[in-house]
Order: C-alpha cells, then sequence, then structure tokens
C-alpha cells in the first residue's frame, strides 16, 4: 500500500489513484482504507464474509461489529473511520424497527466496508486490524459462476487471510439443495484460485456459519453433523480440499412473524425480536487461526 | 453468435433481430436474488459479465415511485451495442423493502443499430411495443431473439423543439457529448426528453460507440459518455474528485462552450430558437458518415447560404457558386446538399433572368408608349403659322 501523495495505491486491486479520490478507479473499494492504515507496517489483514444472496451476511456482520464495540467475549475493537460504523449502525437501526435490512446493492461502490482493530484482553493484548467488506450475494455468485465479472471479488479473495462462509441452514434443514450447491460453487471457486501441489490442501481458515438456525435447533447441537448431512457435498469438497474448515451454528433472531399487505402476494419477513446466538464464535475462531 | 441477422420482411421493411435478456430479481430454484434471469443463446459470456456489471439493482433508478424508468445504450467489447431499459416492477423477490428492478436487455449488431440510426430510444420504443410489461414466468430461461420490424422513413420521431429557456444548458451539454467528455448532468426535469434532444441533434455517424443512461444513479460501473442522474450533494462531492468527469448542473448559469463543434453547435441553436429543431434533428440522422469538425462546419455553411439564395442578387449567386461548386463533394449529405443548392442558384438565376426580361420588356413598352403619345403634342412653332 501506498499513498505517496503522487497517488494512492488501492488495498483491495493494487491500482494507482489519484490522492483526491474516494474510491478505487477500478474496483470501487474506498481509499480511505489506505488512509487509516498508514500507521501500520504492513497492510491490514482481511476476512472476507461470503454466501449466497439472502444468506444473511449483512445483518451478521453489522451485528458481529455491534458486538464487538461492545466489547463482547472480552475483545477490543476499534473502528477506524467513521465509515467503517455504518454498516452496524444500519442493522441495528432496521432490526430495532422490526425490520431487516435493505438488501445489498450489487453495485460495488455502494458496499458497506468495515475496517477495525481488535485485540483480546490479556497481559499482551494483540491488536489485529480487520478489513471486513459486505459484499452483494449476487456478485459472489456472479463471479462464481463466470470468473472476472467482479474482479473486486477475486482480488478480495486474494488478500484474504481468512474467510466466513454463510450458509443459509434454514433451507437446507427444509431440504432444498440450493444453499449446497452455492457452497460446493464456492469452494470450488476457492480452490481454483488456490493452486496448490496435487495432495496439497488449502490452508486458508475458513469458518462456514450455518445461518438462520433457529429454524433447526438440531443445528446448535452439532453444527458439523447438521453439515454432513444436509450440506453433504460441501462436506465433502471441504474435507478434501481444505486444511482448516471449521463449522458454526448462528442465529440473530429470536422469533419472526410473516406480514402481508391486503391483495398482495408477497409476504414479508418481520423480525419480532432478536436473540443473538453463535455470533462471536465463528469470529473468535478465525482470530484464533489468523 | 444468433443475434443482429437483418432480414427484408414482406413489407419491404428491413428487420433486425435482437438478442434480449431479463435482469431481475427472482425467486426460483436455481437462486435468489439479481441476476440474468433469462437470455437468448446469442448474448455471449463476455457480455453477460458486462451487462451484469452495468444493469441497475437494488434501490439503483433515480426515482422512487412504482413508475421510475431508466435507460443505458453502451457499446460492448464484442462490439456490438447494448441497450437496457429498466423500470419498477413490483416487490423485491426477497421482500427487504423497495422496488424490483426489471430491466430488459437487447443486444445488436452496430450494422442493424445504424438501420436504427442509433437512437436507443427507438430501440426503446419498437420493444417496449412489442414487449409490453412481459416478465417470464415459470423459470424460462431462454428467450428468442426478438425481431423489430424498421420503417425507415419513420424511425426516429423528432420531438417538440426544446424551451428557449433551456437551450444554454442543452448547447452545453450537447457540445460535451460531440467532444465525448464524460459528463454527469444533475437537476434535469425530463430526463428522458433532454437526453432525446441530445441523441437528436448529435449527427448520427458521431452516436456510434456512444455510451449514455438517465435514470439510473451514477456507479464507477456505469462510467458512460453522459449519465442523466442525481446523486445526494455528498455523492457529487465524490463524484466530482473523479479528474475524469465533467458535472453539469442544469440549471446553473452556464457560459457558452468554446468547442470544436461550434459551428454545427451554433446551428442547433439557432435551430432552437427558429424552433425548426425538428430540421437540425432530421439533418443529423442525414449525417451518416463524415463526421469531422470541419465537415460539419461545411455543412451548416451550406444550410445558411440555400436559405439566402431565394432572394439573392446576382453576385451573391456569382459568391457562392465559388465558394461551394468549385468544390467536389463526393457523398452523402454534402453532396445532396451541394446539388441542392446548385439546383436553387440556377432556379434564382433563371427567376433573376424573367425578371430582368419581364422589366426590359416592360420599359421598352414604356418607351414605346412615350414614343407613341410624344408626335402628337410635340407642335414646332412655324407649323403653327
Amino acid at each position: 500500500m501506498s499513498d505517496n501523495g503522487n497517488s494512492t495505491t488501492c488495498l483491495i486491486c493494487d491500482t494507482a489513484n489519484t490522492p483526491n479520490e474516494a474510491l478505487c478507479k477500478e474496483c470501487s473499494a474506498p481509499l480511505a482504507l489506505v488512509q487509516d492504515s498508514q500507521s501500520l507496517d504492513g497492510e491490514p489483514q482481511m476476512v472476507s464474509i461470503l454466501g449466497d444472496s439472502n444468506a444473511g451476511k449483512t445483518v451478521y456482520l453489522g451485528f458481529l461489529l455491534d458486538m464487538l464495540s461492545q466489547r463482547a467475549n472480552g475483545f477490543e475493537a476499534v473502528p477506524r473511520g467513521a465509515y467503517s460504523v455504518d454498516l452496524q449502525q444500519i442493522v441495528i437501526s432496521h432490526m430495532s424497527y422490526r425490520m431487516f435490512p435493505p438488501k445489498t446493492p450489487v453495485e460495488t461502490d455502494e458496499w458497506n466496508w468495515a475496517y477495525y482493530q481488535i485485540s483480546r484482553g490479556g497481559k499482551k493484548p494483540k491488536w489485529i486490524d480487520l478489513v471486513m467488506p459486505d459484499v452483494a450475494g449476487e456478485a459472489i455468485a456472479a463471479e462464481v459462476a463466470s470468473p472476472s465479472t467482479f474482479r473486486i471479488i477475486q482480488n478480495l479473495l486474494h488478500k484474504s487471510s481468512g474467510l466466513l462462509l454463510l450458509v443459509d441452514a434454514a433451507l437446507a434443514a427444509n431440504g432444498s439443495a440450493q444453499p449446497d450447491f452455492f457452497a460446493l460453487k464456492m469452494m470450488s471457486y476457492l480452490d481454483s484460485m488456490f493452486v496448490t501441489k496435487r495432495g496439497q490442501k488449502i490452508n486458508m481458515p475458513i469458518a462456514v456459519v450455518l445461518t438462520k438456525a433457529d429454524y433447526c435447533p438440531e443445528c446448535f447441537d452439532n453444527p458439523r453433523r447438521f453439515a454432513e448431512a444436509n450440506l453433504n457435498r460441501l462436506w465433502n469438497m471441504a474435507a478434501s480440499r481444505f486444511a482448516r474448515v471449521e463449522y458454526f451454528a448462528s442465529s440473530v433472531v429470536g422469533s419472526l412473524a410473516y406480514a402481508t399487505a391486503g391483495g398482495d402476494d408477497v409476504v414479508t419477513p418481520v423480525p419480532l425480536h432478536t436473540a443473538l446466538r453463535g455470533v462471536m464464535e465463528p469470529f473468535e475462531w478465525m482470530v484464533g487461526q489468523l | 453468435m444468433d443475434g443482429g441477422a437483418t432480414v427484408i420482411a414482406a413489407s419491404g421493411n428491413e428487420v433486425v433481430q435482437l438478442d434480449r435478456g431479463i435482469y431481475a430479481s427472482d425467486r426460483s430454484p436455481m437462486g435468489v436474488g439479481y441476476r440474468l434471469i433469462a437470455s437468448s443463446a446469442g448474448i455471449t459470456a463476455e457480455e453477460k459479465r458486462a451487462i451484469v456489471r452495468c444493469a441497475p439493482s437494488q434501490g439503483n433508478l433515480c426515482e422512487d415511485g412504482p413508475d421510475a424508468t431508466g435507460l443505458a445504450s453502451f457499446p460492448l467489447s464484442s462490439g456490438r451495442q447494448a441497450v437496457l431499459l429498466s423500470r419498477h416492477a413490483g416487490i423485491e423477490a426477497t421482500a427487504r423493502g423497495g422496488y424490483n428492478v426489471l430491466t430488459h436487455v437487447l443486444v445488436l449488431d452496430q450494422d442493424d443499430f445504424a438501420l436504427i440510426g442509433w437512437d436507443p430510444f427507438v430501440v426503446a420504443q419498437l420493444t417496449l411495443a412489442q414487449l409490453g410489461d412481459e416478465i417470464p414466468t415459470n423459470s424460462v430461461a431462454r428467450l428468442e431473439p426478438l425481431p423489430l420490424a424498421c420503417p425507415l422513413d419513420d424511425v426516429s420521431t423528432p420531438l417538440k423543439t426544446p424551451d428557449v429557456s433551456l437551450i444554454k444548458p442543452f448547447i452545453t451539454a450537447l457540445a460535451a457529448l460531440l467532444e465525448r467528455t464524460r459528463t454527469l448532468i444533475t437537476g434535469v426535469a425530463a430526463a428522458p426528453d433532454v437526453l432525446r434532444w441530445l441523441v437528436q441533434a448529435t449527427p448520427a455517424a458521431l452516436r456510434q460507440g456512444l455510451s449514455l443512461s438517465y435514470g439510473m444513479k451514477y456507479t464507477r460501473a456505469r462510467q458512460f459518455d453522459l449519465v442523466l442522474a442525481d446523486p445526494s450533494p455528498t455523492e457529487i462531492k465524490r463524484v466530482a474528485s473523479d479528474g475524469d468527469l465533467n458535472v453539469l448542473d442544469w440549471h446553473a448559469s452556464v457560459q457558452m462552450p468554446n468547442a470544436s463543434y461550434q459551428a454545427w453547435l451554433q446551428f442547433v441553436q439557432t435551430s432552437c430558437k427558429e424552433g425548426c429543431f425538428h430540421e437540425a434533428a432530421q439533418l443529423a440522422n442525414e449525417i451518416t458518415t463524415e463526421c469531422s469538425a470541419d465537415s460539419l462546419a461545411r455543412v451548416t455553411q451550406i444550410v445558411a447560404d440555400l436559405e439566402h439564395v431565394p432572394t439573392a442578387e446576382r453576385e451573391l449567386l456569382s459568391d457562392l457558386t465559388l465558394e461551394h461548386l468549385g468544390h467536389a463533394a463526393s457523398i452523402g449529405v454534402p453532396r445532396r446538399l451541394l446539388d441542392e443548392l446548385k439546383t436553387a442558384i440556377a432556379d434564382r438565376r433563371t427567376q433573376l433572368d424573367e425578371i430582368e426580361a419581364a422589366e426590359r420588356e416592360a420599359a421598352e413598352q414604356a418607351a414605346a408608349d412615350q414614343a407613341v403619345e410624344s408626335p402628337s403634342t410635340s407642335q414646332t412653332p412655324l407649323d403653327c403659322l
């Protein structure tokens, strides 16, 4: 990374930009990330949150950041730049009004980026700088289906130190194969990105977060068993090609209602209250892997 | 690639085949969210990638209401042209608020686009007349190409002349378009009309390869030559930091541009002031080749001089003959105009000859009449004795 006064090098795609630009002209990542990381000796680490559309990425990341801001589980988290707080504000504000936050647009310059300095309490706290973007699920799906559609995702994954792969456990538990196929495609995409020798496995830590697990409580009892039973394609792929994969169950909604307008076919889910469960564990594991 | 084959219909009109697709948020066994839910076979993978990057998704039309629309037209790396027609179409599939942004995607060869005068509004007009509000049902993934009958004598219906109060910003925007200076115009009330005027005032040959949009929010993915949108003040500030982009406030007082295409701009401006914008649009549609600033200056000069011919005297006719008819024009509009000028000058000369002949005859008659009258009145004093 560099900001030598004449140009600012994007943290994600390494494109040189003019100093007064707000977003990278190539990938639309905020150049504030570069400015906010000036004091570091190296680049901040990146943890990417991936998942299909409607898997719960925005809600999960928003609650995670909010819990970190409130020093949950002994973590201390400091946002670098006011923009880092946007996502958690959007999520918490909407949920407090019993609404899910709006869908993340596919347009890359509308994604929310969070840059936090995080440490775990202790005698010698170790600080980690983490960048966590909230990426649109459709963009991920489009990139996986046709690589180079959204190069920013390629670049993000190349630079990521770890991944949180969110999978809709409720859909999977109901018998839908869609979450399993998406996860398999995602893992295949990662496999093709990180070339390894035959017999070697990819070392990037991947936390598979089984979201909406309140629909299927057995997921909390044994997430690995749940994944093996309901997401078998993912399970097999992960076992074959990845060295560090762990499974977690997560849920944020305590109870859900469904609303319709008179004469309308559309059914709107309404989160009546939140009951966070399993939000911190995947992150704690990830931090331990970095 | 299937798309873009042109056939001649039995009626004699040309029929262009458009490849098409539909980009929207849909819930189906194959997935949920914004994607190309259906397309015809002729759209290549690379074209699909470009379309997915540019098509508007959640909340990306400028207006919030159910009647919001948007249009984008841009060249693809394959050489073909994509035209996107977007509108709000019911509630978004995951019901997380907001409308479903439905986009009809049309892809056509540049040759076929040329038949339609490189005017995306004509594509939109002809397409929507056929498709209407059609949305595929039952997860139809494959669409047939769309045949559009193209009545060449009516490919573009000119709009009414821009209001006098809009002429200055209109000419400024037109100058930017002709120079291909990337411009974002904000504060335009009737964006479709304004963009259509700008397209129609641009000589057809210069429309080739043009990228433009209205009604869609400005994003890096939609970095077109001309964008009509209304970003928030914060967004404008951020966008303005992009050194390559010119931001023009439609309602701000602007100085008339000093641009390369000055003569053409002057011609359009005069046409607008005189209430005959349709004539400028007609001429612009005809200019399909030879489109340098100098050639356009020459064309506008010939048009202006043509207007003087019906009342010109011989001296002016000689000057015009020397100035224009001494140069050879090969093809296209200059050739047609010079032929018209030549005919007009010849007709005017004939007219002047007839006038002079009539005047001479009248003078001779008057002289003869005078001579007949004069013997009875001109007696000598000797005769009187």
